[in-house]
């Protein structure tokens, strides 16, 4: 479902290199997670996985279409949570989801189903007329994956999405992304919260200055590492100067 | 030290001092793309600024004889002062309350006039720039053609250090107290509006009573007075702005002590401003500031009405519009700047025609209703303004700043995006209508034929200027901004789109008294004129069209 090959993005003409022929592919109905230290690359990654940044070399194919030659086709199968849920404050929570419903075109009837559902389910429908200026970073949080579930994508490529959860919604998210998964839906996502990697990821890739230094499930990740007691332990050791 | 540490970070921070400096560091070609583009706005300012300084050489022409030529200075301090005072209401309010830091600097052991000192200080070097091309023609006209010595030019350099600190001052005080009230208020958003257009307007009818000729009767008398002695002729003019005569003096006094007299007391005064400023930002600063941001709570949606809002399916162009559009009209100062100035500019440019007093308003009419080409003509040329000065196109992509990572992600085609920001920023022209109406079925009499024929001709000749602002704006959006209004106020984008629109503004005004020279009857002139107008407006589109995708791809976000 996702398939990154030599992904290479560098900085000062060349002299920082925040991804370093990144390679690997995640598999339709997986929950991958992506890990790594501040700066290791992981947002670089995700930027450049929804088109936001333009890698120096490599290629990027998302549900069978490549990104720089078809990049409508592929956005119209992902979703993208951003690390900071800043998005417009002078909109109100139902005006910007149905933007964002207007653009993935999802018809009335879906809309008419799946609004009232997801605002529930993240406590947000007595929040929904006001100001997004008006919410907690959380409900701003909130409002953006609420955003992101709208049109049922393919894929969701998401950065931290459980910063600033209450653990009632981050217990719902789970649940909802382990639910697409089952119907054959992609995850992937960057998170520092190791507990979460290790509970509900299938696989996970640590990258490091740049390079993927691991990749594949817990199990798997374990064998590579000496100390194999937690993901923690396995991370650090992994990560060390 | 304290205060010295917040006067600095706020330079470094509010005009990148820090960020330019790392680009020059590391030769970063994003240094070079900032200086080539603001290299690019002084050349499209040039043509005006040319053409200023012509004007202001025929009034030194003409006031020789009278040995009055010092009235080149005190026209360009007025000038200027009426620039920093005027976009100084907008400025003060984005820097003073919604810049981002303030969050930081609010929790900092800091008084509020020490934070305020650093935002004050980040205004008036902001009121230096936008006087420049104002006052810097007027100090070297008369500089050269006087033959002034070494000391005027010195002097004309602690004249130009001081002559924005009034107008700075006032602005702020009066956005300190707006704000104060508004604060208070709870629709705040909507008394702040209202409160800049009614200082604004209030600024404007207050310089036109001080400046209003003589009362009836005394003509001769005021005209003896204006001739005979030295200055009378600056004087007059000051009137609206005093302190533009004591910088006059301040320059043209005989050197000595009379000279250094004025240039203390010009010093004084904007010393005592300043002053004022902060004493009164001690008081009204902080309260005005926090719970600013505060909003209303709405009442919620019921299931029926929310389920009637989810029910309405829109298409990518009016979904992208309509937004574009919600996030302008709501946010107070982009409202002001490009859509309350529509309707804002003829009453501006009214107030000064009224000061001439009754003697020209049938002048005034002869003009509109004599001509019937004059009027329709200044109706078409309006909206045709409004659509480049108003600058909802020529910010059109900066104003997403940050969140423009939204418009890269969704599914809608860069070209499609295009279309939107166009039909938003004909939406935002509809606001012209009124005024045009007004101009003429109350003011010109014009048959509705002829209303929807100007109506027609200022929306094709609009085409072509807001084609040219999106293509500015899209080539190198200013995304990085940290309050709202700088991407209007501090976007070079729009400076250009101002400064190559009115070029084609002109073409196309020439264009139509040419026609009508020579012989060509008003309609099929104004018909030609707009076919043109389409046609290039139709060309640049075209070009704009072909860079959308070639520009959304290379921002980096």
């Amino acid at each position: 479902m996702i398939e990154l090959n030599g992904l290479t993005k560098t900085y000062n003409r060349g002299q920082v290199k925040a991804v370093d022929e990144l390679a690997l592919s995640v598999r339709a109905g997986e929950i991958f997670g992506f890990l790594g230290p501040n700066g290791a690359g992981k947002t670089t990654t995700i930027k450049m996985m929804v088109g936001l940044l333009r890698p120096d070399r490599g290629s990027i194919t998302m549900a069978g279409y490549d990104l720089a030659s078809s990049p409508l086709e592929v956005k119209r199968r992902f979703s993208y949570v951003p690390d900071n849920p800043d998005i417009y404050q002078r909109l109100t929570g139902i005006e910007y989801l149905n933007f964002l419903a207007n653009v993935y075109r999802v018809k009335a009837e879906e809309r008419e189903e799946r609004i009232p559902q997801l605002l529930e389910l993240f406590a947000l429908t007595g929040a929904v007329s006001d100001p997004i200026k008006s919410y907690s970073h959380g409900m701003r949080h909130k409002i953006v994956l609420v955003g992101a579930l709208l049109h049922d994508p393919m894929i969701f490529v998401m950065d931290e999405p459980m910063v600033g959860l209450d653990p009632r919604s981050a217990h719902h998210f789970k649940e909802i992304l382990r639910d697409r998964c089952s119907n054959g839906r992609t995850v992937f996502f960057s998170t520092h919260i190791l507990e979460v990697a290790e509970k509900l990821c299938d696989r996970i890739g640590i990258i490091h200055r740049g390079k993927l230094i691991a990749l594949g499930t817990m199990d798997e990740l374990r064998d590579q590492a000496r100390d194999k007691e937690s993901l923690e332990k396995i991370f650090l050791e992994l990560t060390e100067a | 030290m304290t205060t010295w540490a917040v006067w600095t970070t706020s330079l470094k921070t509010h005009f990148g001092l820090s960020l330019a400096r790392y680009y020059i560091r590391r030769r970063d070609i994003r240094f070079l793309v900032f200086v080539g583009a603001a290299l690019a706005a002084c050349a499209g300012l040039a043509p005006m600024v040319y053409l200023y300084q012509r004007l202001l050489n025929t009034a030194y022409d003409l006031t020789l004889p009278l040995g009055q030529t010092p009235v080149v200075l005190t026209l360009s301090m007025i000038a200027a002062a009426a620039a920093v005072l005027f976009l100084g209401f907008a400025y003060v309010m984005s820097v003073f309350y919604f810049s981002t830091d303030l969050p930081m600097l609010i929790a900092l052991p800091l008084a509020p006039w020490q934070v305020l000192s650093g935002k004050f200080l980040v205004v008036l070097v902001a009121g230096y720039l936008t006087m420049a091309p104002l006052v810097l023609p007027g100090l070297l006209v008369y500089g050269i053609r006087s033959g002034a010595g070494g000391l005027y030019w010195l002097q004309a350099l602690a004249v130009y250090l001081v002559a924005p600190v009034i107008p700075v001052s006032l602005a702020a005080m009066a956005v300190m107290v707006l704000m104060r009230v508004a604060n208070l208020a709870r629709y705040k958003d909507a008394v702040r509006l209202i409160g800049m257009i009614v200082l604004v307007l209030a600024i404007s009818v207050l310089s036109m009573l001080l400046a209003r000729i003589e009362a009836p009767g005394r003509e001769a008398e005021f005209v003896a007075r204006l001739l005979l002695p030295g200055d009378g002729l600056i004087v007059q003019t000051g009137r609206a702005f005093p302190p533009a005569v004591w910088a006059t003096r301040a320059l043209t006094a005989p050197a000595g002590a009379a000279r250094l007299g004025w240039l203390l007391a010009l010093a004084g005064a904007a010393l005592g401003a300043a002053a004022m400023a902060l004493a009164v930002g001690q008081h009204l600063f902080y309260g005005g500031l926090i719970g600013g941001e505060e909003v209303r709570a709405g009442r919620g949606l019921t299931d029926s009405r929310l389920a009637a809002r989810v029910r309405r399916v829109r298409g990518p162009v009016w979904a992208i519009a309509l937004r574009d559009l919600r996030l302008l009209t709501r946010e107070p100062m982009s409202l002001m700047n490009s859509v309350a100035m529509i309707p804002l500019v003829p009453v501006l440019m009214a107030i000064p025609l009224l000061a001439i007093g009754d003697a020209a308003q049938p002048g005034l009419q002869d003009l509109l209703l004599g001509s019937p080409i004059v009027s329709r003509l200044a109706g078409a040329g309006y909206m045709a303004a409004m659509a480049l000065m108003a600058t909802g196109s020529s910010s059109a992509f900066s104003r997403e700043g940050r969140l423009f990572w939204v418009s890269r992600t969704i599914p809608v085609d860069p070209k499609v995006q295009v279309q939107a920001k166009l039909a938003q920023a004909y939406l935002i022209m509809l606001s012209t209508l009124p005024v045009l109406a007004l101009l003429g079925f109350g003011v010109a009499r014009w048959p509705v034929t002829d209303f929807l024929l100007v109506a027609a001709l200022g929306m094709a000749a609009s085409l072509p200027l807001i084609s040219l602002s999106l293509l500015l704006d899209i080539m190198r959006p200013y995304l990085t901004w940290q309050n709202p209004v700088a991407a209007i106020k501090e976007n070079l984008n729009v400076l250009l789109a101002i400064a190559l629109g009115g070029g084609l503004m002109a073409g196309q005004g020439f264009a139509v008294m040419r026609l009508l020279g020579a012989g060509m009857d008003l309609a099929p002139a104004l018909l030609a004129v707009s076919a043109a107008s389409l046609l290039v407006g139709a060309a640049i589109h075209a070009v704009l069209l072909r860079a959308a995708p070639v520009c959304y791809q290379r921002v980096e976000i």
